[in-house]
């Protein structure tokens, strides 16, 4: 096993700032992701930000962006940077398994940062395992990463500001969005609109994306819900309703749209299983998407020395994921004993406040978004809930009637998350769902229980120690502290 | 749309996998996004498909209207990509044989063999 003194897994925002603080000031941190490049999901080299510019991050992001990529070429050697790399299990004391293309490898790491991001959050409908049914972030990177339209008549919905980025890049990308389809009613948003002026600049962009949706003819309707995808095995149509406060679907005003793509998402969930892997105390927020470890001040676990930042720790958008990776670098140089001059004392209470600013801000968004209760209206009893298993919610209801009320039970009874996505897809609505129905708190539900391999290995890599990452290298590569 | 129910695992036509409205192929792919990229030639359950260096399997099927990549073990209901990121296994192909290969992490290089899987799917050498 090699030893390193600090992992971040996870190079978006979070992680990068994370390794950048520290090999700025002589450390060499090791930073892994499965991507080939590093950006993370907001700032993931594109194909298309040279061609057609518009379809790249809005310019406050890109320059962020550009900001974190030219400090990764001041420091590049500093960083142990291996992309193309998963991890797949955390255990014992800090023991990372990774898995590269040659093999795996045990990393021991004396700190460890998780910075592992978000998923988007998606809740059953009739029709939503169609093909052409997508997540809205699914659809950004096709066209974002790779440069291929997902579709030539495509609806975006759900809720959140991310729909209106999706709606705006796949628009300017030559895609014909016939709307935007928000489940928060307008008078909603609007009673929130003093708390965003915690970060005027912010809002504005808010506002900026609204009027380019406007001014380019593509209409964005409040207060509405997809309650329906119809098609034979491809998505056709989609039925809109109207929807209430709590996003419940009125019965009046349906009306059908035909597309050949639906993108649908409702926010974001953390990924926060290599955290739970590690033994971390869980919490459940629902402001923040979901289950994320418990953390002290400085971004701590409940276990020493491991570290979260970014969405991973609590959905909170790509400038606090930043902030907290600075954060926890800052953090770790102390706690390394690295921390002496006044200078970096300043540093770390500049983005304290800056955190601080920025959760006013966030808990404004999260009062306006968070998912609310109304769509568990949509499944029908033959729903399909779990798309792995292909359970429906009829069978999950009926194990429920006896009894299968929590994660573990259901489990069992039905199989409900014990195909390949271990539950991330169907148990943050279904958990939801249950939770609701019988009155329990989601810490009687429980979390979703993901099992190394997070990702799947074949035994053939299992048997292949990787030697790209080599101990007597390691060693060298220590940095005395 | 069911999956023909038959063994062994029948090679769909190129086109046939999805009844829905075709979107027209010629304009899927940006244009200026390919210069610079080397271009790639993969099969598809058997037919040639083109794609570009640095094109993930899903992304590169779907410029060439290839959208249903995966047929689900019970109800052999069409799965086509849905998260794009790596975490609800609905994009599962087999690729040079090995099934339980997600389509959308999977990045394309010159000659891979791609099919479409069925359930679990089959490894190469129990076909
Ligand atoms: C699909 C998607 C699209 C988004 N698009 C936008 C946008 O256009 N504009 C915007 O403002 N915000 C966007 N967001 C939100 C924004 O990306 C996040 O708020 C921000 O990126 C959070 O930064 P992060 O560093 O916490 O996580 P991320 O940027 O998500 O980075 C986490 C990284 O960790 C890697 N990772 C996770 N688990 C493992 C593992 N086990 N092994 C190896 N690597 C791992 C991931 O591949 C990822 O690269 C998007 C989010 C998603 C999910
Ligand atoms: S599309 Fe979700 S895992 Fe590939």
């Amino acid at each position: 096993m090699i030893r390193r003194d600090v992992v971040i897994v996870g190079a978006g925002p979070a992680g990068l700032s994370a390794a950048l603080t520290l090999a700025e000031r002589g450390l060499r941190p090791t930073l892994i992701d499965e991507n080939p490049a590093v950006g993370g999901q907001i700032f993931r080299q594109s194909v298309t930000t040279s061609g057609t510019g518009a379809i790249g991050p809005s310019s406050d992001d890109a320059q962020r962006g550009r900001q974190l990529r030219r400090r990764m070429g001041d420091v590049q050697d500093k960083i142990e940077l291996l992309t193309d790399t998963m991890v797949w299990g955390i255990f014992g004391d800090k023991q990372v398994a990774v898995k590269c293309s040659d093999g795996w490898q045990m990393i021991h790491a004396a700190h460890l940062v998780l910075a592992t991001g978000a998923y988007e959050y998606v809740c059953p409908f009739p029709g939503w395992t169609l093909s052409g049914v997508m997540t809205p972030g699914g659809a950004q990177s096709m066209v974002k990463s790779m440069g291929v339209l997902p579709g030539k008549r495509v609806l975006v919905a759900g809720s959140g500001p991310f729909l209106l980025v999706v709606a705006g890049q796949l628009q300017a990308a030559g895609v014909e969005v016939v709307g935007v389809v928000e489940a928060v009613r307008r008078r909603d948003m609007l009673s929130q609109v003093g708390g965003l002026l915690a970060c005027p600049a912010m809002l504005r962009q808010g506002w900026q994306y609204i009027r380019a949706l406007k001014q380019n003819g593509v209409p964005l309707l409040w207060g509405h819900v997809v309650t329906k995808a119809r098609g034979d095995g491809l998505v056709r149509e989609v039925e809109i309703a109207p929807c209430d406060q709590q996003w419940r679907p009125v019965s009046v005003c349906r009306r059908t749209v035909e597309v050949d793509t639906l993108c649908v998402g409702y926010g974001f969930v953390p990924r926060s299983e290599l955290a739970s892997l590690s033994g971390c105390r869980m919490q459940y927020a629902d402001e923040l998407g979901g289950w994320i470890p418990e953390v002290d001040t400085s971004l701590q676990t409940s276990i020493d020395g491991v570290w979260v930042a970014g969405d991973g720790a609590g959905v909170a958008g790509a400038v606090v994921a930043e902030a907290e990776g600075t954060l926890v670098g800052l953090r770790i140089l102390a706690e390394l004993d690295q921390f002496k001059t006044s200078d970096l004392i300043r540093t770390e209470q500049r983005v304290r406040a800056r955190l601080a600013t920025l959760r006013r801000f966030r808990s404004a968004l999260d009062q306006i978004y968070h998912v609310r209760a109304g769509l568990d209206d949509l499944a029908t009893k033959e729903t399909i809930v779990c798309r792995c298993e292909e359970l429906t919610l009829e069978e999950v209801e009926a194990a429920a009637h006896f009894g299968g009320t929590n994660q573990r039970s259901l489990k069992v009874m039905t199989r409900l998350g014990m195909g390949p996505c271990q539950g991330r897809m169907c148990w943050p609505a279904m958990a939801r769902r249950i939770a609701c129905q019988t009155g329990k708190c989601q810490d009687a539900v429980g979390p979703i229980s993901v099992r190394p391999p997070a990702v799947p290995l074949t035994i053939g890599d299992l048997l292949n120690e990787s030697n790209s990452l080599d101990l007597q290298a390691a060693e060298a590569l220590r940095v005395e502290v | 749309m069911k999956y023909p129910p038959t063994t062994p695992q029948p090679v769909p036509e190129s086109g046939d996998t999805t009844s829905g409205p075709s979107i027209d192929t010629e304009n899927r792919r940006l244009p200026a996004t390919t210069k610079g990229r080397q271009l790639i030639r993969f099969t598809y359950n058997g037919h040639e498909v083109e794609a570009f260096q640095g094109d993930s399997v899903a992304v590169a099927l779907a410029a060439a209207d290839q959208r249903v990549l995966h047929w689900t073990a019970s109800r052999g209901e069409p799965r086509a990509l849905f998260c794009n990121m790596g975490v609800c296994f609905d994009c599962l192909v087999e690729i040079d044989g090995c099934p339980g290969s997600r389509a959308c992490c999977t990045r394309v290089t010159e000659g891979m063999s791609v099919r479409s899987q069925r359930g679990n799917g089959v490894w190469e050498r129990d076909a």
